[in-house]
């Protein structure tokens, strides 16, 4: 037994409890692929963490709280969740039996359009999974809005210039637009950030903006409606903005 | 008898589930009914406050109907892993909203832990409950850290900065209260030898 193998069993209670620092993490889960005795106190330590879970006396919800769901159950049919919330299996698969039936009709532009779905929940996925790492990241800055109706967070990562957007009662896009974002510099320049896509049927819509330098250059984020494809300046109106 | 009891539970919970992932809502409300007291709970524990903690505890059960074929009986009991799903939410939320953690709940911890447990199932889930107990016999600074880290989602240096203490300090706190809440739960093993073999991740 060595002292790096005390220093990573001390820090054995802190990772079952989600506690340990990042950096320690790696070395920790590196150590644990070869000693017995941590996976063992690890695995103990595991079953004080489920039971920490019902260890908070049960109180009961609201009543309004189980109609809500009943008529959020009611009024949506299976699947609930946006499609990015697929597994890379069904979405493939989806895809995959979409495009044989476009195949079939001969149809070059729904293969076109199915293409075009798939890559969306593939970007959709990497972004879902980008803005889940942001959120467990430690230097993450969360900043609030709320413009013209529209309301929702931006997660600020300024040690990877990457900034999570979510937002609530975004609109659809009037016909022939998209929603693009706009990084704002220091000197009120605007540089393409990307799109927001609200999807049809939800209120809620999520991306991820990888600044093209650090996220100091740049004092906030605007979305204006732009032609679809987007625009190389703002053209459209302001739908929101966030300073950061 | 106990352990036929336990079985049929645990093989009704796993036919209803089938039920919800098949789109049986009248088998999500069974469960919803089983369970949400407990996912209120812990979602108001972590949150304080009561409107997000509704909000939270209707976005778990959303989130179970969704996924409800992503739950894996061999991997875990099924309240293990709804409420991991509302910790997880729950901590999530938190972060959105740039909250830091509630230290005047945390610094009165028996107000928080308070109550009775429903000590008459003789279930693991009860046994679970049974912790709240030991919690509640721990010094009062690692109730603090256990509380900040497990149901605040702060870190070793969260929890340092957070109260001005060396992180070895909380490093040492952390360990102990668990080491101590690991003896009285083997203490109190009615199989000592067997594990859970939890694996929520």
């Amino acid at each position: 037994m060595t002292t790096d193998h005390e220093t990573h069993r001390e820090n054995l209670a802190a990772y079952a409890l989600e506690a340990l620092d990042p950096e320690d993490i790696q070395a920790l889960e590196e150590h644990l692929r070869t000693c017995d005795a941590c996976r063992e106190d690890l695995k103990a330590y595991q079953n004080i963490r489920a039971g920490l879970l019902f260890a908070v006396p049960a109180k009961m919800p609201p009543t309004s709280l189980r109609r809500r769901l009943q008529r959020q159950l009611a009024g949506n049919p299976r699947p609930l969740f946006p499609r990015w919330h697929w597994s890379w299996n069904q979405a493939l698969t989806a895809g995959a039996f979409m495009l044989l039936i476009g195949l079939g009709l001969g149809s070059i532009a729904q293969v076109r359009q199915l293409q075009q779905q798939q890559a969306e929940i593939e970007n959709q996925n990497r972004s879902t999974q980008t803005l889940v790492s942001m959120l467990a990241y430690p230097n993450t800055k969360a900043v609030r809005f709320e413009q013209n109706g529209i309301s929702g967070s931006a997660l600020i990562d300024r040690d990877r210039g990457l900034m999570g957007l979510f937002v609530w009662h975004l609109p659809p896009p009037p016909t022939g637009k998209s929603y693009q974002v706009w990084l704002i510099d220091a000197n009120g320049d605007r540089t393409s950030g990307g799109f927001i896509l609200p999807e049809a049927g939800y209120a809620f819509a999520s991306t991820v903006i990888q600044a093209p330098g650090p996220l100091a250059d740049f004092k906030g984020v605007g979305v204006t409606a732009e032609p679809l494809g987007g625009s190389s300046a703002p053209t459209g109106p302001r739908i929101f903005g966030v300073d950061f | 008898m106990y352990n036929r009891t336990v079985d049929s539970t645990v093989n009704g919970e796993l036919d209803l589930i089938r039920r919800v992932a098949a789109g049986d809502q009248q088998a999500f409300l069974s469960l919803y009914d089983r369970y949400a007291p407990q996912v209120y709970a812990l979602t108001l524990h972590i949150l304080a406050d009561s409107m997000l903690a509704e909000e939270v505890t209707q976005d778990t059960f959303i989130k179970f109907w969704g996924r409800a074929r992503q739950y894996l009986p061999e991997r875990g009991s099924f309240g293990v892993w709804l409420l991991t799903i509302a910790r997880r939410t729950s901590l999530d939320r938190l972060r959105l909203e740039g909250r830091r953690p509630m230290l005047s709940d945390a610094r009165d911890p028996d107000s928080v832990w308070d109550g009775l447990a429903d000590g008459t199932q003789d279930t693991a889930e009860a046994r679970w409950r049974s912790l709240r107990f030991a919690v509640l016999g721990l010094p009062e600074e690692q109730r603090l850290v256990i509380d900040l880290a497990y149901y605040r989602g702060l870190s070793h240096s969260d929890i340092a900065a957070e109260l001005g203490w060396p992180l070895g300090t909380v490093k040492t706190r952390i360990r102990a209260a668990m080491q101590a809440l690991r003896r009285i739960w083997s203490e109190d093993d009615p199989v000592k030898s067997k594990g859970d073999g939890l694996d929520v991740d």
